[in-house]
């Protein structure tokens, strides 16, 4: 296992520790602004608009290396501030009926879990795509690296935008009386 | 001491730790457990194959939608589904058998916590017993397959210090862990794609259930 698997997984476990102290009412909101977030990621990446934007990019005489690395922290850093206003400010809360006991604890670590996986997912995924940006990865992935690429939210579906299901399916469940 | 007197004290602890659990969670709660987990245990035995029949015609049904079953060239799709490996073979049917069971008792378990529930159970003693009964009931059916961690677990007899054979055992109980991931990933990797998300959307409505609705909705 590589530094970089290590860094993912340790990433997702740090997510996972979140998820156990602030329980699942309260994690479980930021799981739909983060799915919801991953969806029209992949939907700009498919219809093109980061494209488009690196292409402009190219207009400012930049080299290859230099668009991918801007188009890597732009949109990196696009989502982690998405990801840190969601933690900070207010989201859909599942608060009103918390869960109580073993249930509790385990479905926080398991929402936790699962907002680590694609916080850390995505930021993998983008440095994947745009090459490791600033010599982030010196040497080839390894091969849990190279099959944990394939699990990686951008990749676990044929398209991103299906992650819109299970984030509109805790919608409903949100609204639900 | 003899290794006997060991073993009967070790077993003693582990009975007062399922006693102590039934006295927390009641008669009702122990009883519904014990009854989930034996039963559970008798009908996978005796029809397991039926929900191995069952998970792996799932399987075939999502690779039918996936190869466009509901409006596709009907011939095509037969081919496709046909073609495609089934979720559970004779090689993961002891295993899949054995997780489907953890599920259902893990899912009493959480089930049968709820403090409604658990207030229903008056008597304690009563409660008390029936922990111990399923305590003796998880170590038959259990213990048998321990038999990985069980010559790790002997090394705490030798004379490689205090510490050594509980190392030992960790060492081992992590390597199983690792390994059993491992199995698992292999497994799901199998699984299609619209497997995955029914799974994960599954998942998170199994969470957010509990505790639907709005907070203002409930002023």
């Amino acid at each position: 296992m590589g530094p970089i698997e290590i860094f993912f997984l340790t990433v997702v476990l740090i997510f996972g520790v979140i998820g156990l102290v602030r329980g699942s009412a309260r994690e479980l909101g930021n799981s739909i602004i983060l799915m919801f977030v991953v969806a029209i990621l992949g939907l700009t990446g498919e219809l093109g608009w980061i494209d488009r934007l690196v292409t402009r990019l190219e207009i400012f005489g930049t080299t290859e290396q230099q668009v991918q690395s801007a188009s890597f922290v732009l949109i990196s850093t696009l989502f982690l501030l998405i990801v840190l206003a969601s933690y900070q400010g207010r989201t859909f809360d599942f608060s009103s009926r918390p869960a109580t006991g073993l249930w509790a604890t385990l479905s926080g670590l398991l929402a936790g879990l699962l907002n680590g996986y694609l916080c850390a997912g995505t930021v993998w995924h983008y440095a994947d795509l745009y090459a490791y940006p600033f010599n982030a990865l010196s040497g080839p992935l390894t091969a849990t690296g190279q099959q944990l690429l394939g699990l990686l939210p951008q990749a676990i579906f044929p398209t991103p935008m299906m992650w819109a299901v299970p984030a509109t399916a805790l919608m409903l469940v949100r609204i639900l009386k | 001491m003899t290794f006997e007197l060991q073993s009967t004290l070790a077993f003693f602890l582990y009975l007062m730790f399922f006693g102590w659990i039934g006295w927390r969670r009641g008669e009702v709660s122990e009883l519904i457990l014990l009854v989930m987990v034996l039963g559970g245990w008798l009908l996978l035995q005796e029809a397991g194959s039926v929900f191995v029949t069952l998970t792996n015609f799932v399987g075939k049904f999502f690779t039918l939608l996936q190869s466009g079953g509901l409006t596709g060239d009907a011939a095509e799709v037969l081919s496709a589904v046909s073609a495609a490996p089934n979720l559970i073979t004779s090689a993961n049917r002891e295993a899949f058998l054995f997780l489907l069971w953890c599920v259902v008792v893990a899912l009493t378990f959480v089930v049968t916590s709820d403090p409604n529930l658990m207030k229903l159970g008056k008597n304690r003693w009563l409660g008390l017993l029936l922990g111990l009964l399923n305590g003796i009931v998880f170590a038959a059916l259990l213990l048998p397959l321990l038999s990985d961690l069980l010559p790790a677990a002997a090394r705490w007899e030798s004379n490689e210090g205090a510490l050594a054979g509980l190392t030992t055992l960790l060492d081992r109980m992590l390597d199983l862990l690792w390994e059993g991931l491992l199995a698992l990933r292999d497994w799901l990797g199998v699984l299609p794609t619209t497997g995955w998300l029914l799974l994960v959307t599954l998942l998170l409505i199994l969470i957010a259930w509990p505790m639907r609705g709005s907070a203002a909705g409930k002023k």
